[in-house]
């Protein structure tokens, strides 16, 4: 194993690692505001919606996270609609992130207690309103990590865009690899690169988590 | 729809291969999970820190750089190649020990400190203690979220694809290759892949309701 | 103007209101009017249905059957019809509601509590809403408490800011559901006197409460709930020294027994 070439593979590796983080904020940015619409909806009076909700999340991780990838790849050039790989990507994981964290931010939403809602009503604010000013911010403190977790496990998804060639850390690997056949040491340092991201913010979570506990009356 | 049913058909061919992987890769993990498990509630701080390098580093790389570490650099190393199947086994039974120890480990947790001091007072060995003691309560909480992960390694699976095992997901690209009916194709196996989860998906459900544990502890996807 | 005539004018009326959960009668058939300016305590034991008709009064508990209107607004023609937002907004901005366990905004300062639905529900500008809010908070005797979180103030602090986010709105009549039960009853004493200027200040006011004192200092009528049925109501001296029913001599005797 000759570890004096890895600073070298690390610069090399490094636009892959940029690729990978564009990907994670895309797919973060397209589907928290989808994860919300999802976890409001579940909560609807209209067993219609509910239930229409709850299909659409449990397709969204009913499949591998490949399978969607590929769906929406391969898939959406039947409607006339083809996308970049990268778009593609952003799209399907943000998709699967949002069936997953849905229940994260329902249960957020959930833990807001009922006499909130009833004070908004009772003080005549719309349902936006007390959505927007009243819950919302209360549930933000109980969503956070959570959806910090998430937000790790799909940094390390990501990876699996690979398989559709999105120029990202495992296919900048990849190719260096299968050029100078330096398997172990390319690979090596490219999984080190996630561990790198992925430990410090694990701890990140459970510091704020135990803060969290420390800080509920 | 009956390019649907006829897609159905050939990727099921492939329905083997996902499971032979998952249930191995999963059994793998639940043998190799115990020393691990042990290793982290071990007293010795050596033992812990080892235990916990292991869960973390498995944890934080995600499961396609260890497929490609073992299937393409081992080989490198004057090792002999794996068959793809057997690579696809090794890493996901190594990552789901991972994921088991900290599942043992939360079912361990639930179980009232009470419990063992109890034993202790009563003169029951390590041994005893474990097996009659801790672990009968330890699976109500562990069992339910071993299930869960069941499913995750079963989805988490697709991606030995992409070295080869012919599995639904290779099946389901081959045929989008050959036909280039990739929503038809892709739908097919999301079908499948949902079939195949959905019956251990209900019985979790149902088991933590009758071992009345539901959402105890939440592991990664 | 306080005269005689719209003394006596019908302010709130609620018209055989029955709820039902599960097929049972929390609330069977009750039916109470209330002048402009009244103060009426319902009492009755727990459980008889006196907060679940209180809340019936706006419209937070929708009655299984039965009508209700104040100062002129039903938001249904019939039950079980569904309310229309604006009709049900207009009722609110007239009722005003203080709860048991306060359900103030635990992310918001006092005085944004009491600020934040003049702006989002009557669209009143920001500074206005401030000094109004001050205002109120000076009134329940908390104008140094504005800037405080309800965290950092005690339990009647909390319920006396609650009061002043009821009034903001200008209400003609208040709703409070077991204002002081929550409370040590020191603490207890400060709302109170709160609730006593309001009612002197001519506020309309239901209050379902378990304070007997402040029911016959303070209050015009007593009603007696007991099983979802009204049983006796009347003056409140008359009723809590010499009640008339099996039922609310049983309830007192408890109660003052105590």
């Amino acid at each position: 194993m000759n570890i004096h070439a890895w600073p070298d593979y690390l610069s090399q590796l490094w636009p892959g690692l940029r690729t990978s983080f564009l990907l994670l904020v895309a797919l973060v940015a397209l589907g928290t505001p989808l994860s919300l619409l999802l976890a409001s909806t579940q909560r609807s009076h209209r067993k219609a919606v509910r239930w229409t909700t709850i299909g659409i999340v449990e397709f969204a991780r009913g499949m591998p996270s490949l399978v969607l990838l590929y769906l929406v790849y391969f898939g959406l050039p039947s409607f006339n609609l083809t996308l970049g790989a990268f778009t593609a990507a952003s799209v399907a994981l943000a998709i699967n992130y949002a069936g997953y964290t849905s229940d994260a931010i329902k249960s957020g939403l959930d833990a807001v207690p009922m006499g909130q809602v009833e004070a908004s009503e009772a003080l005549g604010l719309s349902r936006g309103v007390t959505m927007r000013r009243v819950i919302l911010p209360q549930a933000v403190r109980i969503i956070t990590p959570p959806m910090l977790s998430w937000i790790i496990v799909y940094f390390q998804t990501t990876s699996i865009a690979f398989a559709i060639s999105v120029p990202e850390l495992m296919s900048k690997a990849y190719s260096i690899a299968s050029v100078n056949f330096q398997y172990l040491g390319v690979f090596a340092v490219a999984g080190l690169l996630y561990a790198v991201v992925s430990i410090p913010g694990s701890q990140l979570v459970s510091a704020l988590e135990r803060r969290q506990q420390r800080g509920t009356p | 729809m009956t390019d649907f049913f006829h897609y159905l058909t050939v990727l099921s061919s492939g329905v083997r291969y996902t499971l032979e992987l998952t249930f191995a890769a999963v059994g793998l993990g639940l043998v190799l999970a115990i020393p691990v498990t042990a290793a982290r509630r071990s007293s010795s701080r050596a033992y812990r820190f080892l235990g916990t390098a292991f869960v973390e580093l498995l944890r934080a790389i995600p499961p396609l750089p260890w497929l490609f570490l073992v299937f393409f650099a081992l080989p490198t190393m004057g090792l002999t190649p794996l068959q793809p199947m057997t690579a696809g086994i090794l890493v996901f039974g190594i990552i789901s020990a991972a994921y088991l120890t900290e599942i043992y480990r939360a079912g361990f947790r639930a179980v009232p400190a009470g419990q063992a001091e109890a034993a202790a007072a009563l003169g029951l060995g390590p041994f005893h203690t474990y097996a009659r003691i801790l672990v009968p309560q330890a699976v109500k909480t562990a069992l339910p979220l071993a299930l869960a992960y069941f499913i995750g390694a079963l989805k988490d699976s697709a991606i030995v694809s992409v070295i080869g095992v012919q599995d639904i997901s290779a099946r389901a690209v081959a045929q989008n290759v050959a036909n280039s009916n990739g929503l038809i194709v892709f739908l097919a196996a999301a079908a499948i892949y949902l079939c195949l989860s959905l019956p251990v998906a209900l019985f979790g459900r149902w088991l933590s309701y009758r071992l009345g544990t539901q959402n105890a502890v939440r592991v990664g996807a | 103007m306080e005269t005689a005539a719209n003394r006596a004018r019908p302010f709130l009326e609620a018209d055989k209101v029955s709820v039902a959960f599960h097929g049972k009668a929390a609330v069977d058939e009750i039916s109470l009017t209330v002048t402009a300016g009244e103060v009426v305590s319902i009492i009755g034991p727990s459980g008889s249905g006196k907060s679940t008709f209180l809340r019936c009064i706006n419209h937070l508990q929708v009655p299984t059957s039965g009508t209700i209107s104040v100062d002129g607004v039903s938001v249904v023609d019939r039950p079980g019809q569904h309310p229309k937002a604006k009709d049900l907004a207009r009722l609110r901005r007239k009722v005003g509601m203080v709860f048991q366990s306060f359900n103030l905004f635990p992310h918001l300062t006092a005085l944004e509590n009491v600020t934040l639905a003049q702006v989002h529900a009557m669209g009143r500008n920001k500074s206005d809403a401030e000094e109004r809010g001050r205002e109120l908070l000076a009134q329940v005797g908390l104008a140094d408490r504005a800037n405080h979180r309800p965290s950092q103030c005690s339990g009647g602090q909390q319920q006396r800011i609650a009061i002043a986010r009821a009034l903001a709105l200008d209400p003609k009549v208040v709703l409070f559901d077991e204002p002081t039960s929550a409370l040590d009853p020191e603490l207890g004493a400060d709302v109170l006197k709160v609730m006593r200027d309001l009612a002197n200040s001519g506020m309309t006011m239901i209050v379902v409460t378990h304070e007997m004192h402040f029911a016959e200092d303070v209050g015009d009528r007593v009603v007696f709930i007991a099983d979802g049925k009204v049983v006796e109501q009347g003056n409140p001296a008359e009723v809590l020294r010499h009640p008339q029913h099996e039922r609310t001599q049983r309830f007192l005797k408890a109660v003052l027994d105590r």
